[in-house]
Parts: C-alpha cells; structure tokens; sequence
C-alpha cells in the first residue's frame, strides 16, 4: 500500500472498508504531511487536529464494533472557509470576519460529515470568495497561483493534504483552481447542493461543490452533499440526486454510455485568448474523446452569448453589492481592492439593468438547452492556459462562467501538462441535472490518458 | 447618488473608475439587447421541468 496520504478517498476508503487501515492512522499520516509542507503550500486557514482526532477516533472504534458511518468513513477533508462549521471560526478570508464562529454547519458540510468524512479544518479562500487572493500557493510551482476562489481546496488536494475539499464556483472558483492545480472539480447544477451555511457572494450564481483527486473521488462527495434541502429552497423540486458513484461503477453501463456520446465543440469564446500550449492540449483531448468513441461535433452558440456573459458581471457586481452594503457602510476601508471594486461599480447599477440582465439570463438557458439538444456534452478548455506566474492575482474565470450563469454543471478533468510542468485541464458541461453524463465521461477520460495520477514534487 | 440615498460612503476605492468604466460598457450592451416584456428575470434559477 502506498504511504496513506497518498491514496485517493476511494482507495483510502476502500482500505478502511475492508480492514487495512484505519480513520486514524490515515489522519495521523495526513496531519503529518500537512505538517511537513504546509508551510510551503499555505493551503489551510486553520487545522483543526485535536477535532479531527476526536472524529477519526470515534470512527475508528465504529469500524472495530463492525459498523461504518458511510461511503467517506474516516475520509479526511478540507472545507473552503465560507462554509460554515459549527463551533469553528469562518473567517472567508477576510479581516471583517475574522473570529466569526458559526453556531451551526453549513448543509453540504453536515452531509460530509454524515458520511463519515473527518474535517481536518478550513481552506483559504479568496476574499469573500471573490478575487482578492489567499496566502494559498500552487503545489506544481510554489511562485504561481492555485487559482481562486476555492485556492487552498484545490492546493490541499493537489499536495495530498486531504482526499476530498469542498469549493463554491460563482464565475470559476471551482473549475479554475482545479484545473491550475491538477485536480478533478464538479461544478454541480444550480439547485443540486445546497447553499444554506455558504457564505454568498451572489446569490443566484453560487454553486457549492465538490472536488477531489479523481472523478470517483468527487462522484463519492458529490453524492453525500446533493439533494433536497428545505433550507435552500432552490434545492427543492428538483430531480431526484443521482447514484453518481454507482453509475460510475457499472464498468459496462459506462463505458456504452461514452461511447456515441455526442460532444459539442463551441465554435467560438471558449478559445478566445487560449495560449498555444493550452490549445495544443484541447486538441489532444479532443482527439482522445474521439478514441473514446464520442462524436466530436462544433456547435454554434447563440447570438446573444456576449451579450450574456456582461450580464452575468452585472449581476455578480449587483448581488455582491447587497451581500456587502450592511458591512461596506462602515468598514468600506477594510475590503480588499478588487472586492471593493466591484461592490462599489455594483451600486451603481441601475435596477432595470440587473432585470435586463436576469432576462437575458432566461433567454440564454433557453438558447442553451436548444443547443444541447443536439449534443449531450461541451467540450472546452477550463482556462486560457495554465496557472498565472505570481500571486497577486487568481487567473482568468472567463471559460468557466458560462455555466455559473446558465446554472448548467460542468466538471474539470486534468488534460496534460505545459513545458514547465503546469497542469492543464478540460471542461466538460452538461445539461441541467445530467452530472451523471459528464461524470461518466470525464472518468473515461481519466482513465484513457491518466494526466490527473501525476503528483507535484514537494 | 445611490451611495447617498444608501447611507454610504462615497466610492474611493483605488479600482473603482476602472471597474465603473468597465461596468458601464456592460450595462450599456445589456440595454441593447431586445427583450421581450414576456420574458421572466431569471432570478435563482429553478432548472427542473417537473418532468424529472
């Protein structure tokens, strides 16, 4: 057996189940990796190792008595920190919120922790979720980005310091930093997962999700955090969660569902600004999607999708504006530049331009649909290239918003690597409530090239 | 204005005309765009059909 901090959730969890490793001593070796490189890392805004003991502990004996808590038993995670915990601070990166401890967790959290999963503690965030960087560096080269929002969810994984994080995407912040840190993010369907317990950053454009190492790894999280909840009404009177891991398991079923797989290639934006590496290795993927038995098609996309996506910074602008208004009124001085920015340029919207803008989001998820009609999945980049030099800012989201705006799920897989030895990634997008479809296809083409097993060297 | 109306502080941050010129062509090309009184705001989108 590899060193356990090295396996993914399922081979860890797979291990735990069948009696060769326990919660504890996976989190034992966990906090010890964390130990030797987080200083270089700076993924975790707060460890909590006594906590997390306590839990490995208490699922340690569960296992002994011949019980299991559930599918991420003993499984160690990382939360980015606008989720709310329960007696642990929730600071969202930011100097306003600093020794903020929520009375109760956030539902995607209560799910994990369900299932069995032990948080090792909170992940920087960006502030406030938005663009103003985290200390979070990324694992491949210390002196670039991991990306932002969900930075240190995405380092922590990349360095082995967890097997599972969550992240929350309102323009890229999941697909993004995964996709710099070569790891395997779920942007799940607006409505899939509760946001009760997240800290907002708009509203109507906030998506927790979950990411991992593998696409089995999500598909597990996935699945204990989706369904129902009454307190995020957006979550009610959807369809019913799917069985993601076990639609992935059924070797057969999932490998007929690939095959014939119509994957749309849009025909213009999502190559916008791509660097040459980047589109190098879309291409490749492409090509390797078509091995996979997939149909590549180019699909036109619809006149007004410029237009949509100013709409979409309009909203963000509004919305982050009124999440902001109550505290900006007296510690305006105490946001970050780009955060300030944005709920200063929010207020000045007129009203008819944030409707004019939701309508516009309307007409485009209606465009949308029509042109998933004719493909099952999107094809794209996950970022116009790999992760910036520097750390003063979090890289470009424009390939990822899309499906923030339109509400559609999408999922990035890691697809290569640069010269310099950056990951890159591919984005697959579905249509509403079809992870299922992307999950599927996204492990198949894990599996065929194998980019996502590389680890950086720390 | 608006920042009257609110109570706040008038805009000062150092991004602020930058991101306000930004804003602005945005808010500009949206109001452009032909939109039918038909059409509902999205609002949070509700995604499901009830066709499940």
């Amino acid at each position: 057996m590899a060193e356990p901090w090295a396996l993914s959730a399922s081979d860890a969890a797979a291990e735990i189940a069948a009696g060769r490793l326990s919660p504890l001593e996976l989190l034992d070796a966990t906090l010890d990796r964390i130990e030797r490189i987080e200083s270089r890392v700076q993924a975790w805004a707060r460890v909590q190792a006594g906590d997390a003991r306590g839990a490995a502990r208490r699922l340690t004996e569960l296992g002994r008595s011949g019980s299991h808590a559930g599918p991420l038993h003993g499984i160690p995670v990382g939360l980015k920190d606008i989720f709310y915990t329960a007696g642990l601070e929730t600071s969202c990166g930011s100097r306003i919120m600093a020794g903020f401890v929520p009375a109760y967790d956030a539902t995607a959290v209560a799910r994990l922790r369900q299932a069995g999963a032990v948080v090792v503690g909170k992940t920087h965030t960006t502030e406030f979720a938005s663009f103003d960087p985290s200390p979070a560096r990324n694992p491949w080269a210390l002196d670039h980005t991991p990306g932002g929002s969900s930075s240190g969810s995405a380092a922590a994984l990349a360095a082995r310091m967890c097997g599972g994080a969550l992240g929350s995407q309102t323009s890229g912040s999941i697909c993004r930093p995964a996709a710099f840190c070569g790891v395997v993010g779920l942007k799940p369907t607006f409505g899939r997962v509760s946001r009760h317990g997240v800290h907002p950053l708009a509203w109507t454009l906030d998506h927790p999700g979950p990411m991992a190492r593998t696409v089995r790894d999500v598909a597990m999280l996935f699945d204990a955090i989706a369904g129902p909840d009454a307190a995020d009404p957006t979550t009610l009177s959807t369809p019913a969660p799917p069985r993601a891991v076990a639609a992935l398991d059924d070797a057969r079923a999932a490998e007929a569902a690939v095959r014939g797989l119509r994957v749309g290639v849009p025909d213009r934006y999502f190559t916008d600004g791509l660097d040459p590496e980047g589109a190098a290795a879309y291409r490749e993927a492409l090509r390797a999607l078509g091995d996979l038995g997939c149909r590549i098609d180019e699909v036109r996309l619809p006149d007004l999708f410029a237009a949509a996506m100013d709409a979409h910074e309009l909203i963000h602008h509004v919305e982050a504006a009124a999440v902001h208004a109550d505290t900006y009124r007296t510690r305006a001085g105490e946001y970050g530049h780009k955060l300030r920015a944005i709920i200063e340029a929010g207020f000045h919207v007129p009203a008819p331009a944030y409707v004019r803008a939701q309508q516009i989001r309307t007409l485009t998820i209606e465009a949308m649909r029509t042109v998933m009609g004719a493909v099952d999945v999107l094809a794209t980049p996950s970022a116009p290239g790999p992760a910036p030099a520097g750390l003063a800012g979090t890289g470009s989201p424009v390939y990822n918003k899309p499906f923030s705006f339109l509400g559609f799920p999408s999922v990035t897989v890691p697809c290569g690597f640069t010269t310099g030895g950056l990951p890159l990634g591919l984005q697959l997008g579905g249509r509403p409530f079809e992870e299922v479809t992307i999950l599927r296809l996204a492990a198949a083409y894990e599996r065929a090239t194998r980019w996502g097993a590389r680890a950086p060297a720390l | 204005m608006v920042t009257v109306i609110l109570g706040l502080p008038a805009a000062r941050g150092e991004r602020f005309s930058e991101e306000w010129a930004v804003t602005r062509g945005r808010i500009e090309r949206v109001a452009a765009v032909p939109v039918s009184r038909d059409t509902d705001p999205a609002g949070a989108p509700r995604l499901s059909r009830g066709d499940g």
